[in-house]
């Protein structure tokens, strides 16, 4: 295996293992939501403390960005033609796709993770 | 039209769309009252929970089609197995977002963000204003 299998292999772990995080974290989610599905009670809590509700809605601005970032470098990447390192400019938007990409999975694995925070004492 | 190019431009059109509806949802959300969609939510719990459910799914994806892409990297760094993962993890998102922000489908009233409701005429009123 050479230097290239070894870096994408590494970059599919490390979304393989956000992926199971954020998983875990959502299903929680469900579980709680249906759970108190004749009450509503993590929802009346968000209703109570609306500004601590905004902060936590604003947060998915992020995620909405990278996610927009990765596709017009992965449109760009398509575009520009096959992987070739020795270009500057296809390398580039290559690896910003890779990058922003992953970007995006921690990003939306953390505001789950801030969601899941905010309901957890309703398990 | 090779499937590189197909996978390009369908999630970059996933990715588009994801980023419009939360942008049109975030300058609503700075202009109406933030208690107008925290009782939207409340009210339409099912729709929420759809969201979250959508979100699952497209960890779920994440999860599967990437252990699947890593084991083959090991025989085959030139998968292509992500890409389909990637399409799923995208489509996926995109739903979470449009459920999340409420914004399709339509909803029957306008939120008007606490705005005072003009007061109507009654029927009364009007057939006395006739008879004088």
């Amino acid at each position: 295996m050479d230097i290239y299998g070894v870096v994408v292999m590494s970059v599919f772990a490390i979304l393989a293992a956000v992926g199971m995080i954020g998983t875990y974290l959502s299903s929680q989610i469900i579980r709680i939501l249906i759970k108190h599905r004749k009450d509503n009670a993590p929802l009346t809590a968000f209703l109570l403390n609306p500004e601590s509700s905004k902060h936590e809605i604003k947060w998915f601005l992020f995620p909405a960005v990278t996610v927009l970032l990765t596709g017009v470098f992965t449109l760009a990447q398509k575009l520009l033609g096959p992987i070739s390192f020795t270009n500057p400019l296809i390398a580039g938007t290559f690896l910003l796709a890779y990058i922003f990409g992953i970007l995006t999975a921690m990003l939306v694995v953390y505001v789950v993770y801030r969601w899941y925070k905010k309901m957890k004492r309703f398990a | 039209m090779s499937f590189d190019l197909i996978y390009g431009i369908t999630t970059s059109i996933f990715n588009f769309i994801t980023f419009i509806f939360f942008i049109v949802f975030w300058m609503k959300l700075k202009k109406m009252d933030i208690n107008v969609f925290l009782a939207r939510i409340f009210l339409k719990a099912d729709r929420f929970i759809a969201a979250f459910f959508a979100l699952w799914i497209a960890e779920i994806s994440l999860t599967i089609g990437y252990i699947v892409a890593t084991l083959m990297a090991i025989w085959n760094p030139y998968t292509l197995i992500w890409e389909y993962t990637n399409i799923s993890v995208f489509f996926f998102l995109m739903v979470f977002f449009i459920l999340f922000t409420g914004l399709y489908p339509r909803r029957r009233h306008k939120m008007n963000g606490g705005t005072p409701v003009q007061p109507q005429p009654s029927q009364s009123v009007q057939t006395g204003e006739k008879q004088q």
